[in-house]
């Protein structure tokens, strides 16, 4: 992971190690929601979360598999602790602030409970061993109806209840034609505006195919363009024809206040030379095309050959892993 | 044995203080507790305009002027016109510059130091007619228009901005709410201007109210509204001042002298009907006459209200307008016919910040009322040169109101209010071409700027 992490440390994006994977800001749950298995209100009912909790306190009770249980519950309680430490945190982002991941923290709590649940029942069943035959069947066959309750209730509820589609749909507030000009080339970038004035306004540029999982980390870590700044600040504010030519410089071919659009900004657009109307949609999504000349000149990045360097070294360690794992001659003589 | 019972014991005591810890800690992880609260302001901030523009709509008649001046600090030049012929006007502080534009509707413009302050007018001296020049908005409100023979108006969208703008005309009848297609998705290419004559597009009798949304870009709207009575030979007109939003209480200022017609014209664009008390302001106190009943205005529609003895008594009594209140928001205007002259009376706005009007030739006197509070206000008359002529320092009290006489050569008029916001209006009369009414409004010195911010979507 060193081309990775290290670039990240380098580049001062160190709180990135702290991020789950995914659209930043990141969720924040409430520990009773990590002990019940939800992040964020995500997650099948909390009842059902109660479940592996309980049977993890109840796999306390055999001294027989006590020690290794304890061993769980020691590796969920720093967990605990861990999350609780966490929740402390806000960690700085070029726009805004996100609470630190909890998802990991959530795999390890659940699977610390799930593993003491698991060490436990085969001693359960043994509890009472002067237990007639058909007692002991049935109470290991409870055992094993509740424990698989869990799942196959939690997958139902994903199938029935939840959201099951594993891909995400374009976002629906960019007209499909905008979206498509930005496949093209670079400088027919989308210029997005959201919010209105009184609570303020967050902007975005899309290019390509939008951000790709694995680059909101890369593009929340990033320098903010301080050109690109002045001009969006010129354009909300009091737009002028310069700032709409410095747009087209920017590779920027549309603009899309997407609904509910801010009435104030978008009159002040409307009537700026440079700035078409274009069609949307939805009727209360505002977009405008320039009409200016676009540059790709500003859309560049630096490489990083530190990053290429390491990933040399790891594909060479890959490969020499490889080797080293394999069968090898002195082995292969005495075969 | 001993040591048995002592490890049994141990991993007890761990079995109950693993669970107590883990709960322990997850109870107090909370979410966001680490957040700074930094992202919370992010209001607006005031800033100083860089840009403006305010819109004269197209004359009305002979011995027509337009003046502008600034009321910022600066001096400069700024541009007059509209479409590419431009011409420059230079401003001082306080002193009024004529603008020669033609008979069409002017933008004025002011850039950087002057934008902000730009006060501008224009007027007609026969018959007399004045109206403040307004800069362009989203939406307004139109109370007592006609489309009819002998009552009829026109209303011009000026578009002062190089953008396309697009605006709905939504009218209510006496009948209830009309739909007109052709005054919907009214389309204005940038710097330019377009009349829609209400007798042509939309004949009938009675009053009308309009709602002129504009959905894309900016426009200024003005409405120049005619009494033609046929047979008699009068014809008047007069510009008819529109109001931003309806309202619960409207406050008219500028009641004419002298035996004529009053209407008063309630537009209730709502749904729910609503009853509307009519009163009485004086510079003394507000009254409500005792043998006007409350008004009920159905949804929907628009409800004129004839008042010709009642005001005719009243303005010689010294009123100078009316106060409507109402449950639900209305729109108001007063038509008044007086001699041979109309003059519009539209709902006033509240004044909270210096303001100033450029004072068309005449006898003029500055009236007030329904201040908010007990405060202050400074009243400044200038000539044209700019040169100071009076000032005078009014109390502000609700439910008192004031008449004020402005010397002779009064080219320009400041209001200042001090911890009080006021309603104004300026009353021009001339014994031989009537009455024209300007009301006061808030003037545009600072702009929103939005905090933008770089997001993550």
């Amino acid at each position: 992971l060193a081309p990775w992490w290290l670039p990240a440390l380098t580049h001062g994006a160190g709180t990135a190690l702290l991020l789950d994977a995914g659209r930043l800001p990141g969720s924040a749950s409430s520990g009773i929601e990590l002990l019940t298995g939800r992040l964020d209100g995500l997650g099948a009912p909390w009842w059902l979360g109660v479940v592996v909790p309980v049977l993890a306190v109840l796999a306390l009770v055999p001294r027989v598999s006590r020690i290794p249980v304890l061993i769980c519950w020691m590796v969920a309680a720093v967990t605990a602790l861990l999350a609780l430490v966490l929740s402390f945190l806000d960690l700085g982002l070029v726009a805004g602030s996100s609470p630190a991941g909890q998802g990991a923290l959530l795999v390890v709590l659940q699977g610390a409970l799930v593993v003491a649940c698991a060490l436990a029942a085969p001693a359960l069943a043994e509890v009472r061993v002067s237990a007639s035959r058909l007692r002991r069947r049935a109470l290991v066959g409870t055992i094993a109806v509740v424990a698989a309750t869990v799942p196959v209730v939690g997958l139902g509820w994903f199938l029935v209840a939840g959201q099951p589609d594993l891909d995400e749909a374009g976002d629906a507030d960019i007209p499909a034609y905008m979206v498509q000009s930005a496949l093209v080339d670079p400088e027919h970038g989308i210029l997005i505006i959201r919010g209105d004035v009184s609570t303020g306004l967050r902007y975005a540029v899309r290019r390509d195919d939008g951000v790709r999982l694995g680059e909101d980390e890369i593009v929340a870590h990033s320098a903010g363009d301080a050109t690109l700044d002045d001009v969006v600040d010129t354009l909300v504010s009091r737009p002028t024809p310069a700032a709409v030519t410095a747009l087209g410089e920017a590779g920027i071919e549309y603009v899309v206040l997407p609904s509910p659009a801010d009435a104030a900004v978008s009159a002040e657009l409307d009537a700026t030379a440079g700035l078409v109307a274009a069609s949307a949609e939805d009727r209360q999504t505002r977009a405008w095309q320039v009409d200016r000349p676009l540059s790709a000149d500003q859309i560049t990045g630096s490489r990083s050959w530190v990053r290429i360097l390491l990933l040399v070294l790891q594909f060479g360690a890959l490969a020499a892993l490889a080797v080293l794992c394999g069968p090898h001659a002195a082995q292969r003589r005495r075969q | 044995m001993k040591r048995g019972s002592m490890a049994i014991r141990g991993d007890l005591v761990l079995a109950v203080v693993l669970p107590v810890v883990c709960v322990a800690a997850l109870l107090l992880t909370h979410p966001g507790a680490g957040r700074t609260g930094a992202e919370q302001d992010r209001a607006p901030r005031l800033a100083p305009l860089v840009a403006a523009s305010v819109v004269c709509p197209s004359g009305l008649g002979s011995g027509d002027r337009t003046f502008t001046t600034t009321m910022s600090a600066a001096s400069g030049s700024v541009s007059a016109g509209l479409a590419a012929e431009t011409t420059p006007v230079e401003v001082r502080p306080q002193r009024v510059s004529r603008v020669r534009g033609g008979g069409g509707p002017i933008v004025v413009s002011g850039a950087e130091a002057l934008a902000p302050g730009l006060v501008a007018g224009r007027s007609t001296s026969k018959p007399l007619a004045a109206t403040d020049c307004r800069p362009a908005s989203s939406e307004q409100w139109f109370t007592g228009l006609g489309s009819g023979a002998t009552h009829n108006s026109v209303i011009e969208l000026v578009n002062p901005n190089a953008g396309r703008a697009v605006a709905d005309v939504v009218l209510w009848s006496q009948a209830g709410p009309l739909v007109i297609p052709e005054l919907l998705g009214l389309t204005v290419r940038g710097r330019a201007s377009t009349q829609l004559d209400l007798g042509a597009i939309a004949p009938r009798r009675g009053e009308l109210t309009a709602r002129v949304f504009v959905g894309r870009g900016r426009l200024a709207v003005h409405v120049a509204d005619s009494v033609d009575e046929l047979g008699t030979g009068l014809e008047a007109t007069d510009w008819l001042a529109p109001q931003s939003a309806p309202q619960r209480r409207n406050v008219l200022l500028g009641l004419t002298r002298g035996e004529g017609e009053r209407l008063l014209v309630l537009g209730n664009p709502g749904d729910s009907e609503t009853r509307a008390t009519i009163r009485i302001i004086t510079p003394r106190a507000v009254f409500a006459p005792s043998d006007l009943e409350p008004v009920i205005v159905p949804p929907g529609s628009t409800k004129p209200i004839r008042l010709n003895d009642l005001l005719a008594e009243a303005s010689d009594q010294g009123a100078i307008g009316l106060v409507v209140e109402s449950s639900e928001p209305l729109t108001a205007n007063l038509r008044q016919l007086v001699g041979d002259d109309l003059s519009e009376v539209a709902a006033t706005a509240s004044v909270s910040a210096a303001t100033a009007a450029v004072v068309p030739a005449g006898k003029a006197r500055l009236l007030l009322a329904d201040a908010d509070g007990v405060g202050a206000a400074t009243i400044t008359a200038y000539d044209a040169e700019g040169e100071e002529l009076t000032s005078s320092t009014l109390d502000l009290i609700p439910d008192v109101g004031a008449n004020v006489g402005l010397p002779s050569g009064t080219a320009l008029v400041s209001l200042s209010p001090e911890r009080a916001s006021v309603r104004a209006a300026l009353l021009i009369v001339d014994r031989t071409n009537g009455v024209a009414v300007v009301p006061f409004r808030d003037l545009e010195f600072d702009g929103l700027i939005p905090d933008a911010r770089p997001g993550l979507f």
